[in-house]
């Protein structure tokens, strides 16, 4: 019997799906979003209902039945372009929950491998922006960092920055997906309107003074001898240029 | 002078210093704190990452070291930064993210003792005014006084002093000035504090810290005479009597050309410092001996081969090795697989045989590997006979992405 599963899209609804899927001892042929034109031969197609509550629920039973490791690894996967792997991620969850922790040492299996890969390049953009992100000083002493990431990682990123800049007012902002999360030195929460700070918020007085001091030095410590412009491009890609201060003039 | 005028003069004074590492420490609280993985914040043109603000405090030197483009014979624009400028500019610096920290060095302007007086306020500055918790590396003075270097370590998370030159005899000849023991003698008292400094931290908690992060040294490669073998015997009692954590190699770049003592090379030797990083790393990571990798017969590393090709092939009779079979270390030996995938190929054969395709997907690099091992006693169709056919194979299949592969055409 073929057995469709359609969630819509989303990475809550996809949680809800694998949730369903558990619950009801179900082997979808299929799970996909709304734009895949689905199977020739179908029986059955169930609708995923999205419910956010839940979707949560569902990460939190696999991180305490599993691991956490195992739960960062989901939702690394759901950050990403997870269009396409719905049927992995289902089978990774289902043997997280039958091997528990030792799912993540399965580095010989397809799945695992394919889940391991995904999340991954996810955890690696996460490490790059944790560099790679550029504050600026804007009129009323709010820093501002926009930022255009391949992956949804601005949730997991935040908290980085919370631990290490405590004492000044920031708001990230991820220009791609429009999504912005402020630290306003006591909390940390998802703005909804970005746009409002920035408004009437030009960059503070000393903002180009201490921009040009960073673009000298960056030019100075650069060695003409060992020029090498496509290892550069290699560690850090030309995309996200754009928002370096240092890079400004390349 | 402008801030941004010694910036530009102080930065580029700065730029030979190899390392940049922001690793190795974990602190937290206050403005800031280090990731122990260490991180990243830019790229160069030159492909070389920027991790921390690396300047110099002053490059007035009264040394005159030939090798060094800031030597005090030298006509070049000099500038000294004042302690709050470099204060001011980290923290600048760090709150917009540019970077993990500071790394501070110095000529020696005045004396010795003068020098790492005004570093060591810098980083104290840092620490006990701005309450700042990025990472600190600041460079030992060769002859300043213990006293300083120990006050400097409380409050930085590397001290590392620079051995320059390979040997005594190169350091005699390149730089006078600098004698080998006011190198050695700060480098044994930085590892002897840190082990001890790490073994009351281990019964209490709020013991000072010192170094946390360990020291480092840098030596100038392709400058002086000394082999390859030399170099990587020198590293490996480096690590074993001081305890460092990283010992950079820097491929010598002539600055002062018109320096008879020096070499004139076509372009810096960066294929040979590539491959000592590689030796570098069998000794650090994968319990290799310096003795192994090279001997009196054959005092320098292969530039056609990567280090450990090079010494599976010299002791081609220990394999191929089983991998469903071996043990850690000698999957460690094996070229094309690494630290990581050694220890996920043993958490994976416990589930079960491995073969080829498995190996793929851990993560060993099978076109290196191919010629060394067998799977549940299968070989993969890399098997060759001869060490010198795998020499060959290996060669065609691995070509290192450095440019600096042409120099083997001088």
């Amino acid at each position: 019997m073929e057995l469709e599963y359609r969630y819509d899209g989303s990475p809550d609804g996809l949680l809800c799906a694998i949730a369903d899927a558990v619950r009801r001892r179900e082997q979808p042929a299929l799970l996909a979003g709304p734009a895949h034109e689905g199977l020739l031969f179908v029986d059955r197609v169930h609708t995923v209902l999205t419910d956010e509550a839940r979707a949560d629920e569902v990460i939190s039973y696999f991180q305490r039945k599993v691991s956490k490791e195992a739960a960062r690894n989901l939702l690394y996967c759901l950050a990403g372009p997870f269009d396409g792997m719905e049927l992995e991620l289902l089978a990774y969850y289902r043997m997280g929950l039958k091997l528990g922790k030792a799912v993540d040492r399965q580095h010989a299996d397809a799945v695992v491998h394919a889940v391991h890969q995904a999340a991954r390049s996810v955890g690696h953009e996460i490490h790059r922006f944790k560099g790679l992100l550029r504050f600026r000083k804007l009129q009323d002493g709010l820093y501002w960092a926009p930022f255009e990431p391949d992956h949804d990682i601005i949730s997991a990123l935040a908290p980085h920055f919370r631990t290490r800049l405590p004492d000044q007012r920031w708001m990230m902002h991820d220009l791609r997906r429009g999504r912005a999360v402020v630290w306003d030195g006591k909390r940390l929460y998802a703005e909804l309107q970005p746009e409002m700070l920035l408004q009437d918020n030009p960059v503070a007085d000393d903002e180009s003074e201490v921009q040009q001091l960073w673009q000298t030095f960056f030019r100075s410590v650069t060695i003409e001898g060992r020029k090498n412009s496509k290892l550069q491009a290699r560690c850090m890609p030309l995309r996200y240029w754009r928002w370096l201060p240092e890079l400004e003039s390349f | 002078m402008t801030v941004e005028e010694k910036m530009a003069v102080l930065a580029d004074a700065a730029k030979y210093d190899a390392s940049c590492s922001s690793s190795g420490s974990s602190r937290k609280g206050g403005t800031g704190a280090t990731l122990p993985s260490g991180c990243c914040h830019s790229w160069t043109p030159d492909g070389r990452c920027v991790s921390l603000l690396k300047i110099l405090l002053s490059n007035v030197c009264v040394y005159d070291c030939a090798y060094c483009i800031n030597r005090c014979g030298n006509d070049v624009k000099r500038a000294t930064f004042t302690v709050d400028e470099v204060v001011n500019l980290t923290e600048d610096f760090y709150r917009r993210n540019y970077i993990e920290g500071l790394f501070l060095s110095s000529a020696v302007f005045v004396s010795p003792d003068h020098t790492m007086e005004q570093m060591m306020r810098v980083a104290r500055e840092l620490r006990e005014e701005r309450h700042f918790g990025g990472y600190i590396h600041l460079k030992a003075i060769p002859g300043a006084s213990m006293e300083l270097i120990d006050r400097a370590g409380r409050y930085a998370d590397r001290v590392s002093v620079n051995i320059e030159l390979p040997s005594a005899v190169s350091l005699q000849q390149l730089a006078p000035d600098k004698k080998k023991d006011d190198i050695i003698r700060p480098m044994a008292y930085i590892g002897e504090h840190w082990k001890q400094a790490r073994a009351e931290r281990q019964s209490n908690r709020k013991a000072p810290r010192f170094a946390p992060a360990g020291q480092s040294t840098q030596m100038i490669i392709g400058a002086t005479p000394e082999s390859d073998k030399h170099i990587l015997d020198l590293s490996q009692n480096l690590y074993d009597q001081f305890s460092l954590k990283r010992v950079y190699f820097s491929a010598y770049i002539p600055v002062n050309t018109q320096e008879s003592r020096l070499p004139v090379l076509p372009m810096p030797p960066l294929l040979r410092e590539h491959r000592l990083y590689q030796a570098d790393w069998l000794l650090r990571m994968y319990k290799f001996r310096a003795q192994e990798l090279l001997n009196e017969d054959e005092p320098n590393l292969d530039p056609q081969l990567d280090p450990k090709a090079g010494w599976a092939l010299r002791n081609f009779h220990h394999f191929p090795v089983e991998v469903n079979a071996a043990d850690y270390e000698w999957l460690l030996r094996v070229p094309g697989i690494g630290v990581l995938s050694a220890k996920r190929i043993l958490s994976a054969r416990r589930t079960g045989p491995l073969d080829f395709s498995h190996l793929k997907r851990i993560g060993v690099v099978l076109k290196r590997a191919q010629f060394f091992i067998t799977c549940s006693g299968r070989f993969s169709g890399g098997l060759r006979s001869s060490p010198e056919a795998v020499r060959q194979a290996l060669i065609l299949n691995d070509k290192p992405s450095i440019k600096a592969e042409q120099l083997q055409l001088f």
